[in-house]
């Protein structure tokens, strides 16, 4: 009996923790993105805009099944070529865009009209 | 006991955190030990990474503990990554190395222009090609603008670097063009058959071209057509030439295109020429239909083909110089050029290419060189291509292919004797290209082709080896030297069909300093070795002409803001050409007819927006050309006043849909001599009299309307 309270108890204290752990992994995700996109909204330079695409980058490897972190990348990497049309590495900006925008393709749960707009303005950077 | 058994859990997890943060500190430097600003670095699988500062400097603050992996990233780099304990991770230097699967296409600037497309250096549209004053919105005659091409002659044709017209090759979607050219009369300035707006890309080789293309001497030039034509629309153009409509039609999975132009030249020519008017018995008069279907089959794999056909009619007078017998020229020319490619990339990063070209030409000409003969030709080509390209890594790219052409000509000439001849041969080829990106700074290109020519039954070894240094990111050194050879033309081969293939060997040196955008500074070397050129002597066809041509070309372009929505453009180029070659029925070397020492040109280019209009200036220069007089001693001992031309243009964007666009050229009306025509016969006094070459017609007025009806694009003078 005692045993079994003992058990009982560890599993109290533990399915919950257990659980807050998952809901935490989603929140986080969801924090970070929130909080990223604010970052966005109020971006006003090439500098800030690369800081936010540097962090949507690191969402979206490690939320590799998530389509929004890679759309994102996608979004700030054509605005840093709107920003400054002439800078020197926008080749290579839009060839890390076109890479994304592929494989944002093959997400299922993408929102296809979004990405096929991002690819209209990826052309239009081009 | 679960009350201790809890304490302790919600210690311990105070604990970690409380003393869980640590400090990585660091600096991230590319391959010039030069800080990258704004540099990615995170550990990885975690979210709450960093950037590095301006100066490349970073603070990574982080909870992980133990073996962690840290990752430096940056566009154009390839990923840093190191795992360590994160106690040991500190005072970090991050060396970046450029990621060279970002120059997979790095292009040999020497000798080549992209003028429209391809690169993002260089984006013009047709627009900004055609309004340059002196195109005439002619493909070639705005070509000839650039340095390196030579002022033309009477007929108008590209020459390029010291070679005759036929030295310089058209390809349409990396296809042969036999015949671009429309036919004109004597002294008139021919035009191209294909419209400037049907390509996306418009790229043009001055010599060293990579050995994909053969079977020319000078100069290439490849046009492309679009893959995707996404946009439903109808145009038509009225002109002081003629008049024209064609449009698109575009749906899921493909595209179709058509055009169809009809040019007379008759009420132009009686309005601005009425003095002519007895000459002609049929003004000139040209049909030509255009039309291109795109299927787009899966991804990235597309299937296109393309179709033109042209009929010319003219009857003209024609008087030779010293003669007083005139004879009525009758033209009648029909052409046809098809052709079908089709491109896929796999997925393995394999692109293919697969293409056939159909050209075919037939004329027929009553009066055409005495009165009552009759001169009839029948030639046609079929080209084969297939070729394969794949980069095996970051280092070096594949590319192999083969290709055939199969050409036939027929010419019968009746005058009181006939006279029938025919020659039909073929060209085999097998190319290799490699190119290996020694480092970010460094392009070698090295290929080969392998020619069998059946006239000959000969074997030729095509070498080609091209280097591409960029000393800074702004100048960009290049070399290239290579072989190349050509088919003596068809007119000759009828008579010797076992002449030998043409050959010369080319060595450029090349700088280019792209100080803007805008402003690009160049200067090129060359030497070419000319060989086997066909030669006229005892009444026979032979190959053993000889020559050199050498000569520096320079161009300097810039353009500035002059106001509020004002801009001014402007290139300055130069090219000095020295030229001799045994050929032909010269018995020796001699300065050949077609070319021109200086050449010089300015070209001016205004745009207005409150005006909505782009105002052209263009002044073309060129030395004189040699010519023989007989009255004197030696060959080919004279030269020709120098060629001056100063033509205009003014284009008004008058509204969205309507483009209107005019030009003049030669506005100082002067007087260009080509040459001159010498009396066979002395006279009296025992001298030849001589007679200038001229152009028929010393100006070109043009006007046209170009007007979009429907679609969704405005200031598009394109239907395709």
């Amino acid at each position: 009996m005692k045993t079994f309270k003992f058990y009982l108890c560890i599993a109290i204290l533990i399915v919950p923790m257990a659980l807050s752990a998952i809901t935490n992994t989603d929140s986080t995700y969801l924090k970070v993105m929130e909080k990223t996109v604010l970052k966005l909204d109020s971006a006003k330079s090439v500098n800030e805009l690369q800081t936010i695409r540097n962090q949507f980058e690191r969402i979206s490897l490690k939320y590799d099944k998530e389509w929004l972190p890679l759309y994102y990348v996608a979004y700030t990497g054509i605005q840093m070529v709107y920003y400054s049309p002439k800078a020197e590495n926008n080749e290579a900006i839009l060839e890390t865009v076109k890479a994304s925008l592929d494989k944002l393709n093959s997400f299922t749960n993408a929102d296809k009209s979004e990405v096929s707009t991002l690819y209209g303005y990826y052309y239009n950077a081009l | 006991m679960i009350l201790r058994l809890t304490l302790i859990i919600i210690l311990l997890t105070i604990s970690v955190r409380a003393f869980s943060q640590s400090q990585i500190q660091g600096y991230v430097r590319d391959e010039n030990s030069k800080g990258i600003a704004f540099a990615n670095v995170y550990i990885e699988n975690r979210v709450d990474g960093t950037s590095t500062d301006e100066n490349g400097h970073f603070t990574l603050e982080t909870e992980e503990k133990g073996s962690v992996t840290l990752i430096a990233s940056f566009v154009g780099y390839k990923p840093f990554s190191i795992t360590s304990d994160v106690s040991k991770l500190n005072n970090l230097t991050i060396n970046l190395k450029p990621d060279l699967t970002n120059l997979n296409e790095v292009v040999v600037t020497a000798g080549s222009f992209q003028l429209k497309g391809g690169s993002n250096l260089e984006k013009k549209n047709a627009i900004d090609l055609v309004t340059a004053a002196g195109s005439e919105g002619d493909l070639y005659k705005s070509i000839t603008n650039l340095p390196g091409a030579q002022i033309s002659g009477t007929d108008g044709k590209l020459q390029v670097r010291g070679g005759s017209s036929y030295e310089t090759q058209t390809y349409i979607d990396e296809m042969h063009v036999m015949s671009p050219y429309t036919s004109m009369p004597a002294n008139t300035a021919v035009r191209g058959r294909h419209s400037t707006f049907i390509f996306d890309a418009i790229n043009f080789s001055t010599g060293g071209f990579s050995p994909e293309y053969t079977q020319s001497l000078s100069s290439v030039l490849p046009l492309s057509t679009k893959d995707e034509s996404t946009i439903t629309k109808i145009g038509a153009s009225l002109t002081s030439v003629g008049l024209g409509t064609g449009g698109t039609k575009s749906w899921d999975k493909g595209s179709a295109s058509f055009d169809v132009n009809y040019t007379n030249l008759e009420p132009y020519t009686k309005l601005i020429f009425p003095d002519e008017k007895p000459d002609w018995d049929k003004y000139y008069q040209g049909i030509s239909a255009a039309n291109q279907l795109r299927f787009k089959l899966g991804d990235k794999t597309y299937l296109k083909t393309y179709f033109t056909y042209d009929k010319t009619l003219f009857k003209k007078k024609e008087t030779p110089a010293f003669s007083n017998i005139d004879r009525k020229l009758d033209f009648d020319e029909d052409n046809l050029y098809l052709n079908s490619t089709f491109k896929k990339r796999f997925s393995n990063g394999i692109n293919y290419f697969a293409g056939v070209a159909y050209s075919w030409n037939k004329k027929n000409i009553n009066n055409a060189r005495v009165p009552n003969d009759l001169f009839k030709s029948d030639e046609s080509e079929l080209h084969l291509k297939t070729k394969a390209e794949k980069r095996f890594s970051g280092l070096y790219k594949l590319g192999v292919g083969t290709e055939a052409l199969i050409r036939k000509y027929e010419m019968t000439y009746l005058d009181e004797k006939s006279v029938e001849r025919k020659v039909n041969h073929n060209i085999e080829g097998l190319f290799v290209s490699n190119d290996f990106n020694l480092s970010a700074k460094l392009l070698l290109n090295a290929s080969s082709r392998i020619e069998y020519a059946s006239l000959d039954k000969s074997f030729a070894l095509l070498p080609r080896i091209a280097l591409n240094y960029n000393i800074k990111k702004d100048i960009v050194l290049s070399a290239v030297a290579g072989k190349y050879q050509q088919t003596s033309p068809n007119e000759n081969l009828i008579y010797n069909n076992h002449l030998s293939q043409e050959n010369t060997t080319q060595y450029i040196l090349s700088a280019q300093n792209t100080i803007t955008n805008y402003r690009v500074f160049r200067v090129e070397v060359y030497h070419k070795k000319y060989n086997k050129l066909t030669t006229i002597y005892d009444d026979f066809y032979h190959s053993d002409g000889h020559g050199y041509s050498q000569g520096v070309d320079l161009m300097y372009k810039d353009g500035f803001r002059t106001g509020n929505k004002q801009s001014l453009e402007y290139m300055l180029s130069y090219s000095y050409n020295d030229s001799k070659r045994k050929y032909a029925e010269y018995n020796e070397k001699i300065m050949p007819p077609f070319t021109t020492k200086h050449n010089a040109s300015v070209i001016l280019r205004y745009s207005n927006e409150k005006l909505k209009s782009i105002i052209g200036v263009t002044n073309r220069f060129a030395s004189g050309r040699a010519y023989h007089n007989p009255n004197l001693p030696g060959v080919m001992n004279e030269t020709t006043p120098a060629y001056n031309s100063l033509d205009i243009s003014w284009t008004v964007l008058a509204h969205k849909r309507l483009i209107i666009y005019a030009s003049a050229s030669n506005i100082l009306g002067r007087t260009n001599i080509y040459g001159y025509d010498y009396n066979p016969n002395p006279n009296t006094s025992g001298r030849y009299e001589a007679k200038p070459i001229k152009s028929y017609q010393n100006n070109f007025f043009f006007i046209g309307f170009f007007w979009t009806i429907s679609g969704k694009v405005a200031y598009d003078p394109a239907t395709f």
